[in-house]
C-alpha cells in the first residue's frame, strides 16, 4: 500500500459506483418496479433502499405515486327526465400498479390523462342519464341522491381504471353543476315571478295576522268586560239581598212606605228636562180650584 | 469506543505522516548534498519535493471536502415549519416521530438523508369562487363589480343550483393548517387544489339541499354548517392531512344580481309584514290594557252601586222609621204636607211648566201635544 490516500479515493469511487449499480432508492412519493432483461417483475417496490442487479441486467421503472388532480369538461348532459344539465367532475387518481400503468401508457402521464378523460366523460353521461333532475337538487334529504350519483360515477371509473390502466381513483366529486346559458334567463324570470308571489303572500299574511291579533284582543276585551259585568251584577244582587232585609222595616206601614217612595220617584223624574202640565187638581194648585168660576160667571 | 474510533481515525494520518517525516529527514539532509551526486538525482529530488507539496495540498483539499461534506448536513427548521427526514427516500419514523421540530439539526447529505420542510403551522388560505361571478383583482380592490348580463355564461360565470331549482352565488374562504405533514407532502401532487375542489364540491352539495331564500336569508347559519361539515367530511375521506376551525371559514351566499331588485322587494314586503304585525300587536296591547281598565271600572261601579243600594236601603228604612210616628198621628196632614213640599221641589226642577185652567163649565179641556225628541230646525232659505 504505497499511497493510502489513493487507496481511500479509489475505495470511495468504488463504493459510489457499486452503490449506483447495485442499489437504488424509491422515494416516499414514488412507486417502482424492476425489469430483468426487459421482463417486468410482479413486485411493487415500496419506498426505501433496495437492491438490484446492475444495468443492463435489471432496470428500475419509477412513477409518481401521489394523487394527481384531474377534471373533465364542463359540458351538457341529459338527465333521465330529459333536462339539460351541465356537470363538471373532478378526479383524484394515483398509480397503484406501475407495471400495468407502464404497459398501458408508454407515452406517460399525458396518455393516461386522455384515457381518463374519456372514462370520466362516459361514466358521467351514463350516471346522469340514470337519474332524474330532482336527484341532483332537492329540499327533501331522502330524495336527494347527490352522494349516490358521485358514488356510482366513482364505481364505474375506478373499476375500469384499476383493471385496465393500473390506476386507483381515490377521489371523484362534482365540481360544478349548472344550466345551459339560455336556461338561466328562464330561471331568472321564474325567480322574479316567485318573488312577486312572495311579496303578495307577505302582504296578505301581514294583514291576516294583524286582523287575527286585533280580533283576539277584542275577544279578550269582551270576555274581560263580561266577567266584570257579571261580578258587578253579583255585587249588586248581593247588595239588594241585604237591602231587602232593611226594607222589611217598611212592612210595618206599607201605605207610608209606598207614599214616600212615590214622592221620591216624582222628585227624581222631574230633574231631567221635565215638562209639567198641571191643572187645578194638582197640589198646590188645587188651592186655585174654583177661583176662576166666579170670574167666568161675571 | 469513541476513543478507539478516534485513535483509529488518526491512524492513517499518523501513518501518512510517516513518509512526510521521512521526506523531512531527507529534506533536512538536502542542505548538505554530496558533491558526488549526479545531476539526475537533483532533478529527482526536485520532482519529489513538488510531489510532496502536491500531496499536502491534496490532503488539505480532501480534509476540507470531508469537513464540507459533513457540514453540509447542518440545517435549521424555521418556527412555523417541521422537517421530515428521509433515509434513502423513506421517512425515519411514523407520526410525530418522523418530524423534526424547529431548531438546528444535522443529517447526512443526500442521497443518504433528504430533508423536506413543511410549513405546518402556517395558515393557508383557499378561496373557492366556482360559485361566484368573475371579478378582476383591480375591480375587487376598487370595490367594483362587473355589470350583470341578462344570462349567466357557463364559461365565465360561476353559480350554484339551489334545492328549489333556482340559482345563487356562493363564495367560500377556508383557512387551514397542516396536521399531517407526511400525507400533505407525499400523498398529493397538489393538495391545495384538492382542498379547493373539496370546497367546490361542498358548495354545490349544500346548495342542492337549501332553497335560495333559506341559504341567502332565512338559514344562513344552517347553510354554512352544512357546507363546512361537508368540507370536513371530504378532507377526512381524502386523507388530506389538514385541520381547520369552522368559525374561520367564511361563506357568502347571495341571489343573482339579475334578480336583486325582486329579492329586495321581498325583503321590503317582509319588513312591511313585520311592521303591520307589530302595529297590530301594539293595538292589541292597547285594547287589552284599556279593557282591563274598563273591566275594573265596571267592577268598581258594581261595588259602588252595591254600596249605594245598601246605604239607600238603610237610609230609607231609617227615614221611614223616623216619619212613621208622624204619619200615624195624622196620615192626611202628613200626606198633604209632604206632597206639597215635594211638588214645590218638582216644580222648581221642571224645565217647562204649563198650567191648564179649568173651564168655567167644569168640562175637561182638550190638550194636543206634539212630542218631538229634538226641536225642529228651521229650514234654511234656498240660495238664489
Amino acid at each position: 500500500m504505497r499511497n493510502p490516500v489513493t487507496f481511500v479515493i479509489g475505495l470511495i469511487i468504488l463504493v459510489i459506483f457499486g452503490s449506483i449499480s447495485f442499489f437504488f432508492q424509491v422515494r416516499q412519493n414514488e412507486v417502482a418496479f424492476l425489469t430483468t432483461f426487459g421482463k417486468a417483475s410482479d413486485e411493487v417496490i415500496k419506498p426505501g433502499l433496495r437492491f438490484k442487479l446492475p444495468w443492463p441486467i435489471q432496470k428500475v421503472h419509477r412513477f409518481d405515486a401521489r394523487v394527481n388532480n384531474f377534471e373533465g369538461k364542463f359540458e351538457e348532459t341529459q338527465t333521465q327526465d330529459g333536462r339539460n344539465l351541465m356537470v363538471l367532475v373532478y378526479v383524484g387518481w394515483r398509480v397503484s400498479e406501475p407495471q400495468k400503468f407502464h404497459r398501458s401508457f408508454p407515452g406517460g402521464m399525458d396518455d393516461a390523462k386522455r384515457n381518463l378523460e374519456s372514462l370520466v366523460r362516459s361514466a358521467k353521461n351514463a350516471t346522469v342519464g340514470q337519474h332524474p333532475f330532482n336527484h341532483f337538487i332537492n329540499t327533501d334529504p331522502a330524495q336527494l341522491k347527490f352522494d349516490l350519483i358521485e358514488k356510482e360515477m366513482l364505481a364505474q371509473v375506478s373499476g375500469t381504471a384499476k383493471e385496465k390502466f393500473g390506476l386507483e381513483v381515490k377521489v371523484l366529486g362534482i365540481k360544478r353543476l349548472g344550466f345551459p346559458e339560455t336556461v338561466t334567463q328562464k330561471v331568472f324570470d321564474r325567480m322574479k315571478e316567485e318573488r312577486q308571489r312572495l311579496v303578495k303572500q307577505f302582504e296578505g299574511e301581514g294583514e291576516r295576522e294583524a286582523a287575527k291579533i286585533r280580533s283576539a284582543a277584542d275577544r279578550e276585551r269582551s270576555e274581560l268586560l263580561a266577567r266584570a259585568e257579571a261580578e258587578a251584577t253579583k255585587s249588586r244582587g248581593e247588595a239588594e239581598a241585604k237591602a231587602a232585609e232593611a226594607y222589611k222595616t217598611l212592612e210595618r206601614n206599607p201605605e207610608l212606605a209606598v207614599f214616600l217612595q212615590k214622592l221620591a220617584s216624582m222628585e227624581a223624574v222631574s230633574k231631567e228636562r221635565a215638562t209639567l202640565i198641571l191643572d187645578q187638581n194638582t197640589p198646590p194648585f188645587d188651592l186655585l180650584r174654583g177661583t176662576n168660576v166666579p170670574a167666568s160667571r161675571k | 469506543m469513541s476513543d478507539r474510533e478516534h485513535s483509529h481515525s488518526h491512524g492513517p494520518n499518523d501513518h501518512s505522516h510517516g513518509p512526510g517525516e521521512t521526506n523531512h529527514h531527507h529534506h533536512s539532509a538536502a542542505p548538505e548534498p554530496s558533491p558526488e551526486l549526479p545531476l539526475e538525482d537533483s532533478s529527482t529530488q526536485a520532482l519529489s519535493d513538488a510531489l510532496k507539496s502536491s500531496f499536502v495540498v491534496v490532503r488539505m483539499v480532501m480534509a476540507g471536502l470531508i469537513v464540507l461534506f459533513f457540514a453540509s448536513g447542518i440545517f435549521t427548521v424555521g418556527p412555523q415549519e417541521v422537517a421530515i427526514k428521509l433515509l434513502f427516500g423513506a421517512p425515519t419514523g411514523s407520526g410525530e416521530a418522523a418530524l423534526l421540530k424547529p431548531g438546528l439539526h444535522w443529517s447526512f447529505p443526500y442521497p443518504i438523508n433528504e430533508i423536506v420542510k413543511v410549513p405546518k403551522d402556517k395558515v393557508h388560505e383557499v378561496i373557492s369562487t366556482v360559485g361566484w361571478y368573475p371579478v378582476t383583482k383591480e375591480q375587487q380592490l376598487a370595490g367594483q363589480e362587473p355589470p350583470a348580463g341578462a344570462t349567466l355564461n357557463p364559461a365565465t360565470d360561476g353559480y350554484t343550483l339551489t334545492a328549489d331549482g333556482n340559482i345563487m352565488h356562493v363564495r367560500t374562504t377556508l383557512r387551514f393548517t397542516i396536521s399531517d405533514p407526511v400525507a400533505w407532502e407525499f400523498n398529493f401532487t397538489n393538495a391545495t387544489e384538492l382542498v379547493q375542489n373539496a370546497i367546490n364540491n361542498s358548495l354545490h352539495h349544500a346548495s342542492s339541499q337549501f332553497t335560495v331564500d333559506k341559504a341567502t336569508r332565512q338559514d344562513i347559519t344552517g347553510f354554512k354548517e352544512k357546507l363546512v361539515n361537508r368540507v370536513q367530511a371530504l378532507v377526512n375521506a381524502h386523507g388530506l392531512g389538514i385541520e381547520f376551525d369552522p368559525r374561520s371559514c367564511d361563506v357568502v351566499a347571495i341571489p343573482p344580481r339579475q334578480v336583486k331588485a325582486a329579492f329586495d322587494a321581498v325583503l321590503e314586503a317582509e319588513n312591511d309584514k313585520r311592521k303591520t304585525i307589530n302595529t297590530a300587536e301594539g293595538d292589541a296591547n292597547t285594547t287589552r290594557t284599556k279593557a282591563q281598565a274598563e273591566a275594573d271600572a265596571v267592577r268598581n261601579a258594581g261595588r259602588a252601586e252595591a254600596t249605594r243600594i245598601l246605604q239607600t236601603a238603610d237610609a230609607d228604612a231609617k227615614y221611614f222609621l223616623a216619619r212613621l210616628p208622624e204619619f200615624q198621628r195624622d196620615p192626611k196632614l202628613f200626606r198633604d204636607r209632604r206632597l206639597t213640599e215635594t211638588m214645590a221641589a218638582v216644580l222648581a226642577n221642571a224645565q217647562e211648566k204649563y198650567f191648564l185652567v179649568e173651564r168655567a163649565d167644569g168640562t175637561p179641556r182638550e190638550l194636543r201635544v206634539l212630542l218631538n225628541r229634538e226641536p225642529i230646525k228651521p229650514i234654511a232659505p234656498k240660495q238664489p
